[in-house]
């Protein structure tokens, strides 16, 4: 058994459904990758200028799926690939394949909403009716790499879909409506599906928000932003406190009572102040919440920092390197790194979590990232309005957050007692 | 202790509390109406009431000289004396000649005369009190430092009778001698600049037809009736109760408990449950607020810099807004969010002016293709095939702001963006603390903005679109077109009816062809109340107006 | 030589604050927005705005602000708020004793309900229902307060209907009796004190749980067990002493953060406490409004971690000298 269910065997097989899913997807993303590459070779500029975000997300996770089982295979004999299954191994890796596969996983813009009417709050796994119509014989755009990237890379607008509650059809008219409203078009204007019926169906599997939005796919795409988030606060707070703490419990002296009074002082007041203060100063976007979060919370590690080189001073061997004339910055990354880096690890993670659950509170004063991102708290935030009507808006955003914390804090608190057996 | 003796703990408490929560409150036995309001009341004297719900409340305390109604035939205020028993105008209308009641009492027993009349105005107008109407008085013969001129502008006959001269070659109406009257015997004695700090020390002395019986902070003021005053009847409300529900949700859940009797600006999506409801009406106030897509008209920082005009590089010309306008669903917005609880603008004139809305303005309706066709001839393309129109090397590119934390417009800029991103605009949305937004709104730091006006009673339209920015600050656009200004000039100072409706129809039209900003849409103030309080009447003027024609049944 | 050492950190503790305030003082002005924003309308006139502006001396330039300010701080005037154009002191003492008596009952709760579950979890550790409370506690712990204010107050005021869920005491409450007034407050206080309490109650309870569970780890524990010491003796005389001293300065940081104001607590169930305050002082650009609100929620934080340490001391003497010089 235990050989089966090793974490390298997870992650490869779970790429390798992924890839059987979308396979007929991936192939296109790589025509146009190829065909991009050309555009490299030709006309490098224009390249670059017609890459954004949203299709260079497209070819790393196309890329990004062959890439790793390969990597894991190759080292499929370390430690932590060979190891058994648990529930915290699974949750980083879906949290992994979530923020890097992202474009695979789901293949509907987050932002992607049309006729609200119809497709707002809808329960868990609805199908909508819709119809397609042709496209425009008008040539829309010069560029064919343009022309092939709006085929593959799902925009956030359709102008040639249209939701439905029902449909008649009349000779060679069509009639559909729209929440009580009554419109008609030409047959022949619409794309018939395989079943050569002019309705096809989308389903809504974790139901639809108050814009007719994709719960499932702003999920996906909001856990980026949610781990972003905490990521670039806790690596914020990182460098802050280490550093500050580095050079106070290092200097020692005046450098480390001013140090000590300012984190004192930071330490002094509830951080909301300088959340609201400095969202006030920066505006409220993504940027500036991660430092807002990230900046109020390097106190504590200054103070671990701090103590722990206190302690290190004293012992033998840094008091032999220092003599041997070692620099600043190698007694910094030989001596003090190695041995300040596990507590200092374990207290980021715990703030990882912290962070998380204080961009959702920001979102719920209105001072969250904003809404051009989805992000989970800001999902919570806009749900708890419909918890009367739509549960599913709250629930699902709430769990992925919940599940996140969960695991982080089980590695965090894995490796805090593996330190206190090392310790006694 | 043990976790047995912790349960029964929580039994036993649970067994003392229910009785408690199951008697509940009944507020229709005891005479009263629970009204929800907004905490931010934070002085009740009429001097200070800023905020909508201060001045609401102020009202109901202290009377004014004239009292207003809102007449639907004509879409207009019928104004009728209160405190003035009657009043004339002179026959050049520079004049007017009231009379007081006699019979109208403060609440420490001194009657209301000309003195109490005479020392509100000159308050109201005297720098060092800082009231909210400082500097409106406009008509009146003023001092240098803005005070009304006691001398000129008033001749006292006696205790009741008294006389306001109003300036020369100005347009006097009873709008400017609307104010509720304050306690000259209170108020004559506190040096002018110690007002405003001392006033919350005071005791209110009142004259209106309620009374002030408790204000707690934060939680609750109470309102009495005041059995003496005219306006009051026999069988009516004894007691208001102004509750603050500083939480949307709460208060909504409030108002189905039967804990408040009325709300006021209901999500519309919340409408339709509560109408469902059996023992609430739910009225709609036709809306006099509107939210618009702010277009910055002139190039800012030319502007800034050297005071000239230049169109904007991207919303200079009237084509690219219509465009714009053209480009947006507003329909789908309103129906998405608001339930078509509000309707489409076309103008700054809202709709429930009917003396003057000019129905033949039609909006301009959603059509991407016409949209695009008009960028077209404005010379926006998309040369290069990414997606993005230009013109020459000018990407049409723009970031849309808004204040944080209002649904409707979180709702609107997602569909917006999305509308916008359709037709070939690079489009962001940023959300801005309000207080920075409103800040660098008014310093016209912005070039597209979501915000939204409410338009006053009575109308007006100088403020906001007469292209002289230095004393025109709410014109944040930019909007400048001379034949505009010209009938913004002519209108302000006409006094003839309606010549001065044609005019502000024929205003509603320049704008329509200009578009300086996309105008989305009148939002209804959805209000709700128990089926038991009779006489309510929901108008313009709010769903709390003339609360002592209530009765319960 | 111990009232000294103390008499010196309460000294260093309010030069902090008055660097902070001082802090404050310029962050608050050079953040963008201004008090007089709110009196742009159509309905005041410009020149209102001038002479408010004027009035509140924001003109002046920065340092002679500032001058101003620090004399008057030292004279313990606070200046006037600008929203309330009141003194900011009356202003605060219409909201502190609220939110003081609120944070109180929350702590309490909240070191109640984790001494009761840790002590229960120590005699069981490494068993089921230790490991079922720990995932309970990291539960509630995860889950946003905002998201169980709103979840409770639909069970308990929409569906149920027992609870209230707003204010501090009913309409009509002035024709209560005394006893009736003090239940229906009772009742007011459920909702808020639990949404508040579960997360502070989940978190006390891993540290203080964790706690128990390193000291167990200890050598003289297996040492006091091979004597043949009884377990509730170990637990009550040694273990607990010794998880105690980590566990009072979490919980006086905690203290100290209640009683700055629970900002979202207050906001869901509208409050009257320092957090709500606090917020609109920051929002509506109220400057000496803000610098009080810093001033308490420092004053408070300062006097906590101070009784933290006290206590912290009390229990275990030999840190005496190192936990209040410290």
């Amino acid at each position: 058994m235990k050989k089966y269910f090793t974490t390298g065997n997870v992650i490869i097989t779970c790429c390798a459904l992924l890839i059987a899913a979308r396979f007929g997807f991936l192939i296109k993303v790589y025509h146009l990758f190829g065909n991009w590459l050309g555009f490299v070779f030709t006309d490098t500029q224009s390249a670059f200028r017609l890459l954004d975000f949203s299709t260079a997300d497209h070819f790393l996770s196309a890329l990004l799926i062959v890439v790793i089982p390969a990597l894991v295979f190759i080292f499929r004999k370390s430690q932590v690939i060979a190891a058994r299954i648990n529930y915290t191994n699974l949750i980083i890796i879906c949290i992994f394949f979530v923020f890097t596969l992202a474009p695979l996983i789901t293949r509907v813009n987050p932002e992607f909403q049309k006729n609200i009417s119809v497709t707002k709050l809808l329960p868990p796994f609805s199908k909508v009716k819709m119809l397609r119509l042709k496209e425009s014989t008008e040539k829309q755009y010069s560029n064919i790499f343009q022309a092939e990237k709006n085929t593959v890379v799902a925009r956030s607008f359709d102008d040639n879909l249209l939701f439905v509650d029902s449909i008649k059809e009349f000779n060679d008219k069509v009639f559909f409506y729209q929440s009580g409203a009554e419109n008609s078009l030409e047959k022949s204007r619409l794309v018939l599906n395989d079943k050569k019926s002019i309705i096809s169906k989308r389903l809504f599997i974790l139901g639809s928000d108050e814009f007719g939005r994709d719960i499932f796919s702003r999920m996906i795409y909001g856990a980026r932003v949610s781990l972003s988030v905490g990521f670039g606060a806790v690596v914020i707070a990182f460098f802050i406190g280490s550093l500050l703490g580095f050079f106070a419990g290092y200097s020692g002296k005046w450098i480390d009572i001013l140090l000590n009074r300012i984190a004192e002082m930071f330490l002094t007041v509830p951080s909301i102040f300088f959340v609201i203060l400095i969202l006030a100063l920066f505006g409220n976007n993504i940027f500036s919440v991660v430092f807002v979060l990230g900046f109020s919370g390097w106190m504590s590690l200054f103070k671990l920092v701090r103590s722990e080189i206190f302690l290190i001073k004293k012992k033998d061997f840094f008091i032999s390197a220092g003599l041997l004339g070692l620099k600043k910055s190698n007694l910094f990354f030989k001596e003090i790194l190695p041995v300040i880096i596990v507590p200092v690890v374990v207290n980021l993670i715990f703030q990882f979590g912290n962070v998380v659950l204080a961009e959702s509170a920001l979102s719920f004063l209105g001072l969250g990232v904003g809404n051009s991102f989805p992000s989970w708290g800001s999902m919570i935030d806009s749900g708890k309005n419909y918890i009367t009507t739509a549960w599913w808006l709250i629930l699902f955003p709430g769990l992925a957050l919940f599940t996140i914390i969960f695991a982080v804090n089980s590695v965090g608190k894995k490796i805090s007692s593996s330190i206190t057996q090392i310790k006694y | 202790m043990s976790i047995k003796h912790i349960a029964t703990a929580c039994l036993l408490i649970v067994m003392v509390l229910l009785p408690a929560a199951c008697r509940g409150t009944n507020n229709s036995l005891r005479n009263s109406v629970v009204i929800a309001i907004t905490p931010d009341v934070e002085s009740l004297n009429p001097l200070y009431s800023f905020t909508y719900y201060e001045g609401m409340i102020s009202e109901l305390l202290y009377l004014s000289l004239v009292q207003h109604d809102w007449d639907f035939e004509q879409g207009e205020l019928a104004t009728k004396p209160m405190l003035a028993e009657s009043y004339t105008w002179s026959d050049d209308s520079s004049s007017i000649k009231i009379k007081l009641r006699g019979d109208v009492f403060w609440s420490d027993g001194k009657r209301v005369s000309t003195e109490d009349v005479v020392t509100s105005f000159l308050l109201y107008s005297n720098p060092d009190v800082q009231s909210r109407f400082f500097g409106m008085f406009k008509n009146f013969y003023l001092l240098d430092n803005l005070t009304i001129d006691k001398e000129k502008t008033f001749t006292v006959d006696d205790s009741l009778e008294f006389s306001i001269h109003f300036k020369e070659s100005t347009n006097p109406s009873l709008v400017d001698i609307d104010m509720p009257i304050i306690p000259a015997h209170v108020f004559a004695n506190i040096p002018p600049h110690e007002i405003i700090n001392k006033e919350k020390e005071l005791t209110p002395v009142t004259n209106g037809p309620y009374n002030l019986s408790s204000w707690n902070i934060n939680q609750s003021i109470v309102l009495t009736a005041n059995t003496k005053c005219f306006l009051q009847q026999a069988d009516g409300i004894k007691e208001l109760i102004f509750k603050i529900v500083p939480d949307y949700n709460s208060g909504l859940i409030q108002l189905k408990n039967n804990e408040i009797n009325i709300l006021e600006g209901i999500r519309p999506a919340d409408a339709k449950e509560l109408k469902m409801s059996d023992e609430l009406i739910v009225a709609p106030i036709e809306g006099r607020d509107y939210d618009y897509l702010g277009w910055s008209n002139i190039d800012v920082d030319v502007y800034k810099r050297s005071g000239k005009k230049i169109p904007h590089k991207l919303f200079g010309s009237s084509s690219v807004r219509k465009a714009l306008a053209l480009a947006i669903n507003r329909q789908e917005i309103l129906i998405g969010y608001f339930n078509n609880f509000g309707q489409i603008a076309s103008g700054p004139v809202a709709p429930v002016f009917k003396a003057f809305y000019n129905t033949s303005v039609v909006p301009y309706p959603f059509n991407p293709n016409s949209a695009k066709m008009l960028l077209k001839s404005a010379g926006w393309v998309d040369a290069d095939g990414d997606g993005i129109l230009e013109k020459g090397k000018v990407l049409f590119s723009f970031t849309i702001f808004m204040p944080a934390g209002n649904a409707s417009r979180d709702f609107a800029s997602t569909v917006i963006k999305n509308n916008l991103k359709a037709i070939g605009a690079d489009v962001k949305i940023e959300m801005l603390e309000p207080g920075v937004f409103f800040e660098k709104m008014f310093n016209r730091e912005l070039d597209a903005w979501i915000a939204g006006w409410s338009v006053p009673i009575p109308i007006e339209l100088k403020a906001y679109w007469h292209s002289n920015l230095e004393e025109n600050q709410l014109n944040i656009s930019g909007f400048n077109n001379a034949e505009a200004d010209g009938l913004l000039e002519k209108i302000s100072s006409t006094g003839e009816t309606q010549q001065k409706n044609k005019m502000i129809e024929e205003f509603q039209n320049i704008i329509h062809q200009e578009e300086p900003v996309t105008f989305l849409y009148w939002i209804d103030n959805i209000t709700a109340h128990t089926k038991a309080i009779n006489g309510i009447h929901v108008s313009p003027l709010g769903v709390v107006h003339h609360p002592w024609n209530w009765t319960i049944k | 030589m111990l009232l000294k050492s103390a008499a010196k950190r309460i000294f260093y503790s309010f030069v902090v604050l008055f660097l902070l305030i001082t802090f404050i003082f310029f962050l608050v002005r050079l953040a963008p927005g201004n008090p007089t924003d709110k009196y742009i309308s159509p309905k005041l006139s410009t020149e209102l705005a001038a002479q408010i502006t004027k009035s509140f001396g924001i003109n002046e330039p920065l340092h002679i602000q500032y001058y101003e300010f620090a004399k008057n701080i030292f004279s313990g005037n606070l200046g006037i708020s600008y929203t309330y154009r009141t003194p900011v002191e009356k202003v605060i003492l219409q909201f502190l004793p609220f939110t003081v008596m609120f944070s109180i009952i929350s702590f309490s709760l909240q070191l109640l309900c984790a001494f009761i579950f840790s002590l229960f979890s120590a005699r069981r550790l490494g068993k089921p229902v230790d490991k079922l409370l720990t995932a309970v506690s990291l539960a509630l712990y995860a889950v946003p307060s905002f998201f169980t204010g709103v979840f409770l107050i639909y069970i308990f005021s929409v569906q149920l209907k027992i609870l209230p869920s707003s204010g501090i005491s009913s309409t009509g409450s002035e024709y209560f009796s005394s006893f009736e007034i003090f239940f229906d407050y009772l009742r007011h206080m459920i909702l808020p004190v639990v949404t508040l309490s579960l997360s502070g109650a989940a978190l006390f309870y891993k540290y203080l749980r964790d706690e128990i569970e390193t000291v167990y780890k200890k050598p003289f524990v297996g040492f006091l067990r091979s004597h043949g010491y009884d377990e509730n003796f170990i637990l009550r005389k040694h273990i607990l002493p010794n998880a105690a001293g980590p566990f009072i300065s979490i919980a006086g940081v905690e203290l100290g953060a209640l009683l700055g104001g629970a900002i979202i607590t207050e906001v869901i169930f509208g409050l009257p406490g320092m957090g709500r305050l606090t917020l609109e002082a920051v929002l509506s650009r109220d400057y000496p409004l803000v610098i009080g609100c810093t001033i308490i929620a420092g004053v408070m934080v300062i006097i906590s971690n101070f009784l933290a340490d006290f206590l912290k001391a009390i229990l275990d003497k030999r840190k005496l000298q190192e936990g209040v010089a410290g």
